[in-house]
């Protein structure tokens, strides 16, 4: 539920926008220390160039989900920031290649 | 009957199977030439097949419904839109008084529309729709117009120019 906005931005803007067949997203979750890392990468078409397609397609729609949503991990962690990094994936051309979401969730004891 | 040819845009291919089952069983007279499944394989078969009706989906990846026709420079067909309810595009289509069908669309409404383009030939109306249309959705900010079809056509006025709105219902029988 806490990363489902990460998975569904990856599809609807990373991958549907894409014209090649090659579409490819992977969702990873592992432990590590006291958090759940949830590792989302897609092979889409990229941020830069999902904004310029919602541009063309959604010119007068603000769009808040992503802030919304940092936000929310933020607040559960009990930290002001660095719950959430999103890193730009190039390829070796360097022209973009998808987009690689990171989400750490700090675990809590349950207490008895 | 004389034939009438169609192409489907569509992104979603249950949604161009479900449409094309519907116009195959309740509209025989209606050819389907082409389905497109993006904006940019549309714009190519309209200019290459210049259908009589194009049905077309509003939201799709890369190009939705709109953006496609601002790219077409020939509109001479009828219009007829597809979409899942979306407040957005269902108050501008209002606005521009264009056909539309809500999927998953219903089959009598689906005859109706059908039946609006075929006994419908007024001059340049679609087309002037669709200007209307593209007015409203892509001027950022700028003023809205609503179309109001009368018996001299369709007249368009500035949604900031209306103070009062007022409707007299007079049935002839």
């Amino acid at each position: 539920m806490v990363v489902q906005p990460y998975i569904e931005n990856a599809i609807h803007h990373g991958l549907l926008n894409k014209i090649s067949p090659d579409k490819k997203l992977t969702i990873d979750v592992k432990f590590t220390g006291n958090d759940i890392k949830y590792t989302i990468t897609d092979n889409g078409v990229g941020r830069e160039k999902a904004a310029a397609y919602k541009k063309i397609n959604k010119p007068t729609q603000e769009s808040f989900g992503m802030q919304i949503t940092n936000d929310r991990i933020n607040l559960f962690n009990g930290k002001k920031d660095h719950s959430v990094k999103i890193t730009d994936l190039y390829n070796k051309e360097h022209l973009p290649e998808g987009t690689l979401v990171e989400v750490w969730l700090t675990t809590q004891p349950i207490s008895t | 009957m004389t034939n009438i040819t169609a192409i489907l845009i569509d992104d979603e291919s249950s949604s161009r199977n479900s449409l094309r089952q519907k116009l195959q069983t309740y509209c025989p007279y209606i050819q389907i030439i082409a389905e497109c499944e993006n904006g940019e394989e549309g714009i190519k078969a309209i200019q290459s097949n210049s259908p009589d009706i194009v049905f077309l989906d509003v939201e799709m990846p890369r190009m939705n419904g709109f953006v496609m026709l601002q790219h077409l420079e020939q509109r001479s067909f009828e219009l007829i839109f597809t979409t899942a309810y979306d407040h957005y595009a269902i108050r501008a289509l209002r606005e521009s008084a264009l056909d539309y069908l809500v999927k998953p669309i219903e089959i009598k409404l689906l005859l109706e529309a059908v039946e609006r383009v075929r006994t419908k030939k007024e001059n340049n109306t679609p087309n002037q729709r669709i200007e209307i249309l593209l007015h409203n959705l892509l001027d950022n900010r700028s003023s809205h117009r609503i179309a109001i079809p009368s018996l001299e056509g369709l007249q368009f006025i500035e949604l900031s120019d209306i103070i009062l709105w007022k409707q007299k219902v007079i049935i002839v029988s």
